[in-house]
């Protein structure tokens, strides 16, 4: 079996694969850490590398190239520093830890300190507390390099079913090690100092974490291995603290709805809350809870990938270059892009203020159907008719022209854009209206909703409404909460009655799992639809 | 080609369900034959909506109303159609695996079929491999049997009924494709499925390749 060498720019790395590898594998195996949302399927695109070897020099997908001679591999330029959200509301706790399995040792630094640390499908928060007097002293946060395996939960499943946990939990343990080593340096403390950490995330983050095959996750009824909360040594999850350091996991609930529900259910304080609430944590998954502390039902939808930029052919994560908000501003269209440059690429709530301008501008029909240039008649639509081109074999609205780009290449929204936001929107209306009907209320009867995770924090709610993902009827009742995992994460850690009352809670929520509900394809179909100007239709209810 | 049956082009490519019978019976009693209006009109109309979902103009809802306009359609024609078995381009049984609710991609494809001018007789939903080893039995002149799942946790369901299925053809000729929104080619191939396709559309011009294959290894058997 032969082997090549791999030259890597611009980092220079060098490495020696054998013949047959794909140049993905081999750039994982540089440690670089590819982006490759599809898992290597060759579906998305988002792999793309510059590839010079002897005779030849293209531009291809790292997934599909399969090394059979000596290559250098270009890397494309990363802006690597993604809007990480690590904000959520503050709530006051007494700070009680319980830390006597610490006795008899004595923290370096003066005082035993505190971990806490939300895994997110893309994006993981920690936070490090004095352990006395419960203060932040530092927080970080960093991309979870599993997303080199597979953008979402189901291919990193498959993968940790077919060959095992290994790479998966290294890589997330790997990345959690990082975040306390920098926790620790930015506190001025050593992470030897740290007696207890605890950890949330969905239910296979939780998994894959901990080193447990979610083989369960795969099949009906989807239940995870483990959904007790577990206290275990820091030690045997091979965390760099102290090493008589405890571990708390919070526990899952159901199916993919894991602890990081239970902690943004903790954090708002379910099961004391009279007002019929419903809480959305959408980031790469879209779990759900509506209830209050009578009674409260949960369920998860796929709200990504179209939220996170994956399939979106402009699309890209919220990180610098991403146009994140679209609007009209004194009758002319206009954007923001992070970092204030100039754009690259759209991500998700960039993609659905797009979504909800085209939508009422009248470009889009309400089946989502580009409306045909001849037949454009509303007055917005019309100024910008010269905007609608074909691109690919696709009707294509161009966002930002050559001229204003950065690489001088149009970023526009296509027709299958627009379908991918359809599915996830779609997704998660058809949550809220069937925990709606199990809760046997009215939509309107809904008081409060507080929108947790990543992209549910930067999206604009008006356009959530208009574009029928959230019924228009609950928009002034929506309230951002901010990062409410990676807080109840923290609050669980500082006081251990909080912790055992995430345990009760998560133990009392019930489950809707919807791949077996019958009416699902129904109101799912119904939800793709965007809404009729007003959005009236949408708080009809069963 | 006269307005009557361009007529039902129209009807099918913009899935008007509620007039499709009335305008079929029209171009009947204008004097299309059957085989006319099926190879002139539905047939091409349903390239076109491939077409168009291909380049995601028509979505979801439109395929479902274009199947529903195609199904009515069909269902008018159906007695006037030539009864021989050579004139069918051939004989499908379709269904979704056991432990599976999803119709929707199943219901698209049986109606591109039968649009194409196949047989084709649909198990629904939740179909055990017994289920469709009887169908399979019981319908002698069965040409495929069409497999669908949409869950990656049904993936294991049909690996078993393909396995079945294929027990069954070791004493009768037919072939087995597969489809659904978490199967791949790569997966198809390894529980030995004949075919696999990625849409309706595709599902359609892989049972037309099956249905080749079919006839020439029938032909070679007959030798």
């Amino acid at each position: 079996m032969k082997n090549y060498r791999i030259r890597i720019c611009p980092s220079n790395k060098s490495i020696l694969v054998q013949e047959g590898t794909t140049l993905l594998e081999a750039l994982r195996m540089s440690g670089e850490k590819p982006d490759a949302p599809c898992g290597g399927r060759g579906t998305c695109g988002k792999c793309q590398v510059t590839v010079l070897a002897e005779g030849f020099r293209k531009v291809c997908r790292a997934c599909q190239t399969v090394v059979d001679q000596d290559m250098t591999v270009e890397l494309p330029e990363k802006g690597n520093r993604a809007q990480i959200l690590s904000e959520g509301r503050r709530q006051k706790v007494e700070v009680l830890p319980g830390l006597d399995f610490m006795e008899g040792e004595q923290p370096e630094s003066g005082r035993w300190c505190l971990m806490s640390f939300d895994i997110g499908t893309t994006t993981i928060a920690g936070y490090l507390m004095d352990g006395i007097t419960g203060e932040e002293l530092a927080r970080d946060s960093c991309l979870n390099s599993q997303i080199q395996f597979g953008a979402d939960v189901i291919s990193r499943a498959v993968m940790a079913v077919e060959e095992g946990t290994e790479r998966l939990t290294a890589s997330v343990r790997s990345d959690i090690n990082g975040l306390a080593a920098s926790l620790a340096q930015k506190g001025g403390i050593l992470p030897e100092d740290v007696a207890l950490v605890s950890v949330v995330g969905n239910s296979c983050m939780h998994h894959l974490f901990l080193g447990i095959t979610p083989k369960g996750l795969l099949k009906i009824p989807y239940m995870p291995e483990v959904t007790e909360g577990l206290r275990i040594p820091a030690a045997d999850c091979r965390i760099k603290v102290n090493s008589k350091a405890e571990l708390l996991m919070l526990p899952n609930i159901a199916g993919f709805v894991g602890a990081d529900t239970a902690a943004c259910m903790l954090w708002a304080g379910f099961d004391r809350i009279g007002s019929m609430t419903l809480l959305l944590d959408i980031g790469t998954n879209g779990e759900m809870v509506l209830g209050n502390k009578d009674r409260a039902v949960s369920c998860s939808t796929a709200a990504g990938p179209a939220f996170e930029g994956a399939r979106i052919e402009c699309g890209m994560r919220g990180k610098e270059g991403a146009i994140d908000h679209v609007f009209m501003e004194d009758g002319h269209l206009s954007y923001t892009v992070i970092g204030g440059g100039r754009p690259e690429g759209i991500c998700g709530s960039g993609l659905l203020d797009a979504a909800a301008f085209l939508m009422k501008s009248g470009f889009l029909l309400p089946s989502g159907r580009m409306q045909k240039k001849e037949k454009l008649n509303t007055p917005e639509s019309v100024i910008y008719k010269d905007r609608i081109r074909e691109i690919g074999k696709r009707q294509a609205f161009v966002l930002a022209e050559e001229g204003e780009t950065a690489d001088g290449r149009p970023v526009y929204i296509s027709q299958k854009d627009i379908r991918e936001l359809q599915l996830g929107k779609g997704a998660i209306a058809s949550g809220i209206s069937l925990l709606c009907r199990e809760l046997g209320i009215q939509v309107q009867e809904i008081e409060q909703v507080m929108i947790a995770g990543a992209f549910g924090n930067y999206m604009d709610p008006r356009s959530a409404c208009e574009v029928g993902m959230i019924p228009s009827c609950l928009l002034d009742k929506i309230i951002s909460v901010g990062n409410a995992a990676g807080e109840g994460a923290r609050i669980a850690v500082l006081n251990r009655e909080e912790y055992e009352r995430s345990k009760r809670m998560a133990a009392s929520v019930e489950f809707l799992e919807l791949a077996s509900d019958s009416l699902f394809q129904k109101i799912f179909i119904q939800n793709l639809d965007f809404p009729e100007q007003g959005g009236k239709k949408n708080c009809q209810s069963f | 080609m006269d307005e009557k049956v361009t007529a039902v082009f129209c009807a099918v490519d913009e899935g008007d369900t509620k007039n499709i019978s009335r305008i079929v019976k029209e171009a009947l009693g204008a004097g299309y034959s059957a085989e006319e209006i099926m190879n002139s009109a539905m047939m091409p109309a349903m390239e076109a909506v491939g077409e168009k979902f291909h380049r995601n103009e028509y979505f979801v809802s439109d395929m479902l109303l274009s199947a529903k306009t195609m199904k009515k359609g069909i269902a008018v024609l159906k007695p006037y159609l030539g009864g021989s078995a050579d004139d069918s381009p051939g004989n499908v049984i379709i269904g979704t695996v056991s432990g599976d609710l999803h119709d929707i991609g199943k219901d698209i494809v049986a109606a591109m079929l039968r649009a194409s001018g196949f047989n084709v007789l649909d198990l629904g939903v939740d179909v055990s491999g017994d289920e469709f080893v009887e169908a399979a039995e019981k319908n002698r002149d069965v040409d495929i049997v069409a497999v669908s799942a949409l869950l990656t946790a049904t993936l294991p369901a049909m690996k078993k009924i393909v396995s079945e299925l294929n027990a069954v053809k070791e004493r009768r000729k037919f072939k087995i494709m597969v489809g659904g929104a978490p199967v791949t080619e790569k997966f198809a191939a390894s529980i030995k499925a004949d075919a696999y396709s990625e849409d309706a559309p595709e599902a359609v011009k892989a049972a037309r390749r099956l249905m080749q294959e079919l006839k020439e290894e029938r032909r070679a058997g007959a030798d």
